[in-house]
C-alpha cells in the first residue's frame, strides 16, 4: 500500500485494510474521524490532559475492536459511539464534574451593532455556558451535520431526549442572542 | 391564521425541517411579524452554529496512537468466530442429544413447578430491567451534572 490512500476507501475497504495490518489505512481512519471525536471529547471532558488521554484511548479501542464492527452503522458513527462511551466511563471513574459554566461576559456590550465577528464570539461564549451534553448535541447536529438517528446511535439516548435537549439548547442560545443584541439588527 | 403564536418548538421545526411543519402553522408564521422575527433569529443561529470553529486536537493524534500500537505490537482483534461457534455448539448439542427427555421434563411437572419457573423468570427480568433503568438514570445524571 502506498504512503497515502489513492482514493477514498469505503468503510468496508478501510476496515479490511486496517485488519490486514495497514497502518496508513488506520491513519486515514483517525484523520477522517478525529473531527467528530474532538466534538465529543472536547465538549464532555474539561481538562486538556484528560482530553488527550481519552482521544488516544478512543482510537486504541477502535483498533482493538475493529474486528467486531458489523457495518450496521457508518464507521464514523461507530467511532463516535466509542468516543462518547469512553468519555462517560472516564467521567464515572474519575468522578469528574462536567459542567462548570464560564462567567457571562460584561453587559456593556449590548448597545453595539451586530457585527459578524461579535456575534460569533457571543455565540461561542453562550455555547460554552450550556451543559456539555447540550454542547455535544449542538456540535453533532449543526456542525457535523449528523442526523437524529446517527446522534441516537452515538449517544444511546432516546430520540425524545435528543430532540428535547437540542430544542432547549437552541432556545437558550436564541434567547441569549436576542437579549444581548437588538432584534432589529437580526 | 391561528390566533395564538406557535411554540418555539414549531418555530425551530419551521427553520430546520419545514416539510414536517403543520400547514396551518406555516401560514401563521409567514404572515406574523413576531414569528418572522423569531424565525429570523433562529436562521441566524443555525447559520452561525454551522460555521463555529470546530474543536480540534493540538497534537498529531494518529501518530500518538500508532506509536502506542507499534510499541505494544497489538494486532487488531479479528472476529471471535471460533468462540461464537463453541458457544453455539455448547447450547445446541445438549439440546439435540436430550431433546426427548427434555420434552418429558416439561410435560410431567406439576402446575406449581410452572408457576415457580414463571415467578423466578419474572423476578430475574424485573431485576434486570430495574438495573437497566438505574444505569440509564446514572448516565442522565452524569451528563447533566
Amino acid at each position: 500500500m502506498s504512503q497515502q490512500l489513492k482514493h477514498t476507501p469505503t468503510d468496508r475497504q478501510l476496515v479490511d485494510l486496517v485488519l490486514a495490518g495497514d497502518m496508513h489505512a488506520f491513519r486515514h481512519l483517525v484523520e477522517t474521524t478525529q473531527g467528530l471525536v474532538a466534538q465529543i471529547v472536547s465538549r464532555l471532558i474539561q481538562a486538556d490532559e484528560d482530553r488527550k488521554d481519552v482521544a488516544q484511548d478512543v482510537y486504541l479501542k477502535t483498533y482493538q475492536n475493529l474486528g467486531g464492527f458489523r457495518f450496521q452503522s457508518k464507521l464514523s458513527t461507530w467511532v463516535g459511539q466509542i468516543a462518547y462511551n469512553t468519555c462517560l466511563n472516564r467521567l464515572e471513574k474519575k468522578q469528574l464534574t462536567i459542567y462548570d459554566p464560564p462567567e457571562r461576559p460584561a453587559e456593556d456590550q449590548t448597545d453595539g451593532f451586530l457585527l459578524q465577528k461579535e456575534l460569533k464570539g457571543l455565540l461561542a461564549a453562550e455555547l460554552a455556558r450550556l451543559p456539555p451534553i447540550y454542547q455535544t448535541l449542538i456540535g453533532l447536529y449543526h456542525h457535523e451535520e449528523l442526523s437524529y438517528q446517527e446522534i441516537i446511535q452515538i449517544t444511546g439516548l432516546p430520540e425524545g431526549t435528543v430532540k428535547s435537549y437540542l430544542f432547549r439548547a437552541r432556545k437558550q442560545l436564541k434567547d441569549s442572542m436576542l437579549s444581548m443584541y437588538k432584534k432589529e439588527e437580526l | 391564521m391561528s390566533r395564538t403564536h406557535p411554540s418555539d418548538e414549531v418555530l425551530q421545526q419551521f427553520v430546520l425541517e419545514p416539510a414536517a411543519c403543520p400547514v396551518e402553522e406555516i401560514s401563521h408564521i409567514e404572515t406574523c411579524p413576531d414569528c418572522q422575527a423569531a424565525v429570523a433569529a433562529y436562521n441566524v443561529l443555525r447559520k452561525e452554529l454551522a460555521t463555529q470553529t470546530s474543536p480540534a486536537f493540538d497534537f498529531d493524534l494518529a501518530a500518538a496512537v500508532i506509536g502506542q500500537l507499534e510499541e505494544a505490537a497489538v494486532p487488531p482483534a479479528k472476529t471471535p468466530k471460533l468462540t461464537i461457534a463453541l458457544i453455539a455448539a455448547f447450547i445446541v448439542v445438549p439440546l439435540w442429544l436430550f431433546r426427548k427427555s427434555a420434552y418429558f421434563v416439561f410435560t410431567d411437572m406439576s402446575a406449581v413447578f410452572y408457576w415457580l419457573v414463571f415467578a423466578v423468570a419474572g423476578i430475574v427480568v424485573g431485576v434486570f430491567l430495574l438495573r437497566l433503568y438505574k444505569k440509564y438514570q446514572q448516565i442522565i445524571n452524569l451528563i447533566n451534572k
